[in-house]
């Protein structure tokens, strides 16, 4: 899986977990900037993106994970390990 | 359902502008629940949105009390939610003295919740018994309940049997294998104790439970290899079987459904390719297990069976959509199903094991409503209905004839009006229904003791017997006019002007009237009455105004006795 198409798995699960923000936004995301990312909304990004990845994430290591760009990384490095 | 799809449900439902309203009650962080909840409910149905209002985490009691009368409440138990004790977050010992108390503590907590059931005022409230096995290690060993495990599931089962005695509480049912199982890490984590596919299931049931499908009305049976074993053209009325030492039971349990079906209300009819003196005696045989005299009309031909199930559908005046055919040949099954695509079709299984499932499924069709008198009479009143229809038939002068019923309407207003009835005569009806609208059992209640409503049930009698209460009005004042909100009357009741008596019964209590009208794609019949009176022409949706002279029309068709009943 190449880095854009990370990027855009994950942003896609950005859009279905946070349907109100523009796409536009979403790569941009900063927990702090949004209300709407509270902890059930944290829980249920981190499910959803295990079902779009077919992946199983400890939730400790999204602990701390507070961006869009930080989901991605984290994606990116739990993808790299299971290779 | 993943949890992907079902966010994906829940963002387009927001489109929609009606909205319905549940209240979760766990013990437990509901997290994905809501969103399962209205993913499920978004499937199920296309019009409204689900709304579902969780309380504070760990306050059952407080979040049932918070419950409003407009909702269906939906109580979420797990055996920590009784007992943290017995749950994973457990922080206390679970050996000595310690667990000596759980169950006392179990019963304290479920009387507690028990009487904030019976407080809520809503009309519908599921509750979903524990879903997970009990944890303590002190339970026993491996294959083994122990002493304290079976205590805690007699307090359970014993708190079950008394709350599911409170009007309008029905407890989920867990009885087959779809339910997956709890997910250890989720609930050490973040308090959510489902997995996700244990959650999907979970709400997918809560709603069918809570928002259940209207019953259907009548079921029509073949006769040779689905009522009985055997070919009764063959082998003679004394010779067909459906006992175990006939080695037939499947028939005979068949029969006994059947019989409960009836029980319940539900019309029942025979659609066979045979010799109608046959059929008559077998059917007359004493020992079936279902009574024979229920199944009416039971129609023998060599014709397509589709011809007979449109016999009796204008017999029973009824929908296809609102009937199963149960059949044991496939080829009779595609015939019926050809002519009538909204008619349930199913097969009657040669394998004696597959008919439970049968059954089951038949169950999951005709379960769920209320039994009232007029279900109870249904039968009866068919098959006077079809002598009606034939005399009126017969007759060349309609007035003459139906002067001769010597005809009563009822009325009877308020609280005198059966609620049961009522609720179900507005959700049931299709044909004569001003607008399809449909309402929860609070919401007529509310209606009744709101002085600015008013609920109106109309009962009729004559000489071809009483056929209970057939119509109900719902409606409101604005101003000095009463304007019909819901008016819906069993399709039994029809050729009888029983709905011009009540039009005017209205006007002359309210002095002016005008009815909410949408047209659905099944109120015909209602139509062509408004139409009868110039009311209706383009069949816009509009609250039509009926003036004064329609009702002088109205009282010159007068034709039967009126009796009131109280305030």
């Amino acid at each position: 899986m190449t880095k854009s198409e990370i990027v855009i798995q994950v942003l896609d699960c950005f859009a279905v977990v946070f349907p109100d923000i523009s796409s536009d936004s979403l790569a941009a995301m900063e927990r702090g900037n949004y209300a709407q990312w509270d902890s059930v909304m944290h829980v249920t990004l981190v499910t959803v993106l295990e079902e779009s990845f077919g992946l199983r994430f400890d939730y400790d290591a999204f602990v701390g994970v507070d961006s869009a760009s930080k989901v991605i990384a984290q994606v990116a490095k739990k993808l790299e390990m299971e290779s | 359902m993943k949890l992907l799809e079902a966010l994906k449900l829940v963002a387009a439902a927001r489109r929609r502008q009606s909205t319905v309203q549940l209240r979760l009650a766990a013990g437990f962080e509901p997290l994905h629940l809501p969103t399962f909840l209205v993913a499920h409910h978004a499937q199920r149905f296309s019009d409204a949105r689900l709304e579902v209002h969780t309380g504070l985490y760990g306050d059952i009691v407080g979040t049932l009390r918070a419950a409003t009368g407009q909702e269906v409440v939906v109580v979420v138990l797990e055996w920590a939610d009784l007992d943290a004790r017995l749950g994973l977050r457990a922080t206390s010992r679970w050996s000595g003295p310690a667990v000596l108390d759980i169950v006392e503590a179990v019963d304290g907590v479920l009387a507690r919740i028990g009487e904030a059931i019976r407080e809520i005022k809503s009309a519908m409230v599921v509750v979903v018994p524990p879903t997970l096995g009990l944890l303590c290690p002190s339970l026993g060993s491996l294959g083994r309940s122990g002493t304290l495990e079976l205590q805690l599931e007699a307090a359970l089962a014993t708190w079950k049997i008394r709350v599911s005695e409170l009007r309008g509480v029905s407890f989920l049912s867990l009885d087959d294998s779809h339910i997956d199982g709890g997910d250890a890490r989720s609930m050490l984590e973040t308090g959510f104790p489902y997995s996700i596919k244990h959650a999907d299931a979970l709400c997918e049931r809560i709603v069918a439970a809570a928002y259940p499908s209207t019953p259907k009305k009548g079921l029509i049976t073949d006769l040779d290899g689905t009522l009985w074993s055997g070919l009764v053209g063959e082998v003679g009325p004394a010779e067909v079987a459906w006992t175990l030492g006939e080695r037939a039971q499947h028939h005979g349990i068949y029969q006994l459904f059947l019989q409960q079906l009836a029980d319940h209300g539900v019309l029942l009819a025979v659609a066979s390719k045979n010799e109608q003196p046959r059929v008559d005696d077998a059917l007359g045989r004493r020992d079936l297990y279902v009574d024979g005299q229920q199944l009416f009309p039971a129609i023998a031909s060599w014709g397509p069976k589709s011809d007979s199930v449109a016999r009796i559908l204008r017999a029973w005046n009824v929908g296809p959509s609102d009937v199963v055919f149960v059949d044991d040949t496939p080829h009779e099954l595609a015939e019926v199903a050809a002519s009538y695509p909204d008619l349930v079709c199913l097969e009657f299984p040669r394998d004696p094991a597959a008919v439970v499932g049968v059954l089951g499924r038949l169950r999951g069709l005709f379960g769920g409503g209320t039994v009232t008198a007029e279900d109870l009479s249904r039968a009866e009143s068919i098959r006077s209905n079809v002598a009606f229809s034939d005399d009126l038939a017969s007759n060349t002068n309609d007035r003459r004839f139906l002067d001769s019923l010597n005809g009563v309407v009822g009325f009877s207003w308020g609280p005198d009006v059966d609620l049961e009835r009522a609720v179900q005569l507005l959700n049931k009806t299709n044909q004569f229904n001003v607008n399809g609208r449909r309402v929860e059992m609070a919401e007529v209640r509310g209606y009744i003791s709101d002085p600015g409503h008013a609920v109106l049930a109309v009962s009729y009698q004559d000489r071809y017997g009483s056929l209970g209460t057939v119509g109900i009005v719902v409606g409101r004042a604005e101003g000095s006019r009463f304007v019909v909100q819901s008016w819906a009357m069993s399709c039994r009741a029809f050729c009888r002007r029983i709905e011009h008596h009540t039009l005017a019964a209205l006007h002359n209590r309210f002095g002016s009237v005008a009815i909410d009208f949408a047209r659905t794609t099944r109120n015909a019949p209602l139509r062509a009455f408004l139409r009868d009176l110039h009311l209706l022409d383009d069949e816009e949706t509009r609250v039509i105004l009926v003036p004064d002279e329609v009702i002088d029309t109205l009282t010159e068709q007068f034709i039967h006795r009126i009796a009131e009943g109280p305030e």
